[in-house]
């Protein structure tokens, strides 16, 4: 192995044990690596809280652990936008049950204005936009519109 | 004089700050995340009214990832390159760090081992950056919760041989060896007088909190007197270096942030007014 393979092989062992749990490799102090994980989960949160204030009120007192626990199982793929994590954080908890209404509009509001995928990038949608889509608890249909200079028209 | 030459005390812009920076008399510089800036459009207008006014913009960067395995992609060059153009930007500064590896994204900027793989890698990195960027580089030191096994340097031996094996200039950020100096006993003595004049480009502050026995780099609270110290002792140096606050979060009244750039020029006069006590070998 050259440097590059050697250098590698350490990096990404240490950045799985910092962001998805996985072993803290040898010879490194395991407390303090613990105590980084966790300085960042927290650092992400806190750049979610910041996109997504309706969220956190919506969660109230529980959004921190809910929010921690998704972003462990949930490492980034690509470079950190608070606004998808935010996004894909309320999709996760769109699937284990029903969300406040005030945050449904919110999420059909951004869905409307931006385009985002799963592994985390979102483009900001032009022109016409227009979301469809059943509630999977309320089974009411759900219909935002956006207009060409960024108007939401939003029906739920 | 180093080769970028920045003076004064200045600021790193942010949205937050826009209206407080709009007013400061005459920051001495201010600094700009890429990352922030929109990747297409026109800039923000506060930043063309701060060219206008003759302010050096400074473009700061965080997710180059100099002293990853993996080399910064040219597309990711390209674009930084481009964002410097945007901003007419007198330099741009990135970090003695890695983000990713893997496949996966960090969201911070890791420490890398001060190992000879690491240095090799990272003047590497460091050269395919310099060819690919309009305006001189500036290498940051970062702060961090733990360090690698089996260092084959110090803190000051390593930045020495980054200086030695690249021609890149060092942002000293002296809350960072702060951090170290409290979490892993780093001699900041070594490490400032590892830095010669004209190779630094200019000095960040930044306020931090301690908690669970370690010094975490918020960002978010105020400056404590440990990196105010160490400006002074640089000052005491090199004389009246370029310095900046960097503030994130939580961001204080206007009178708070005047007093700690007031106490920033403060710490580089009583530095400066009593040089020449030691030694300014470099």
């Amino acid at each position: 192995m050259n440097a590059r393979e050697r250098l590698s092989q350490a990096q990404a062992e240490l950045v799985r044990a910092l962001g998805v749990g996985g072993p803290v490799p040898a010879g490194f102090d395991t407390a303090r690596v613990q105590a980084a994980a966790q300085s960042l989960i927290h650092k992400r949160r806190r750049a979610v809280e910041h996109a997504w204030p309706k969220l956190v009120l919506a969660l109230g007192p529980d959004f921190a652990a809910r929010f921690d626990s998704w972003a462990r199982a949930h490492p980034m793929s690509v470079e950190p936008d608070p606004r998808v994590e935010g996004r894909r954080f309320a999709e996760s908890l769109r699937e284990q049950g029903p969300l406040p209404a005030s945050i449904s509009g919110v999420l059909l509001d951004f869905d409307a204005r931006w385009n985002w995928i799963a592994t985390g990038e979102a483009v900001r949608r032009r022109g016409f936009a227009l979301v469809i889509r059943r509630d999977t608890f309320t089974r009411r249909w759900q219909v935002a519109l956006r207009l060409p200079g960024g108007r939401v028209m939003r029906w739920v | 004089m180093s080769a970028v030459s920045l003076q004064g005390v200045g600021i790193g812009w942010r949205r937050e700050l826009a209206l407080f920076i709009d007013r400061m008399p005459s920051p001495g510089f201010v600094e700009v995340l890429a990352e922030h800036l929109p990747p297409t459009g026109p800039i923000p207008e506060p930043l063309v009214r701060l060219r206008k006014r003759g302010v050096p913009l400074v473009l700061h960067s965080v997710s180059l990832g100099l002293g990853a395995a993996e080399p910064p992609s040219s597309e990711r060059l390209s674009w930084l390159a481009r964002q410097a153009e945007r901003l007419g930007a007198t330099c741009i500064s990135e970090h003695l760090a890695f983000v990713r590896a893997g496949g996966i994204e960090s969201g911070h900027l890791l420490p890398i081992p001060r190992t000879l793989d690491a240095l090799e890698v990272l003047a590497e990195n460091v050269l395919r950056a310099q060819a690919a960027l309009p305006v001189p580089l500036a290498l940051e030191n970062v702060a961090s919760l733990f360090e690698w096994p089996d260092a084959a340097f110090t803190e000051a031996e390593f930045l020495r041989e980054v200086l030695a094996r690249t021609s890149a200039s060092l942002l000293l950020d002296v809350a960072n060896l702060h951090a170290h100096v409290l979490n892993h006993g780093t001699d900041a003595d070594a490490v400032l007088a590892s830095v010669p004049r004209e190779r630094l480009a200019y000095v960040h502050v930044a306020g931090g909190v301690q908690h669970g026995g370690l010094y975490h780099d918020t960002h978010a609270h105020p400056v404590p007197s440990g990196p105010m110290a160490l400006l002074e002792r640089l000052a005491r140096r090199l004389g009246p270096v370029p310095v900046m606050l960097e503030r994130d979060d939580r961001f204080p009244s206007e009178t708070e942030l005047s007093a700690e750039l007031g106490a920033m020029s403060l710490a580089l006069e009583r530095g400066a007014s009593h040089g020449g006590s030691e030694e300014t070998h470099g």
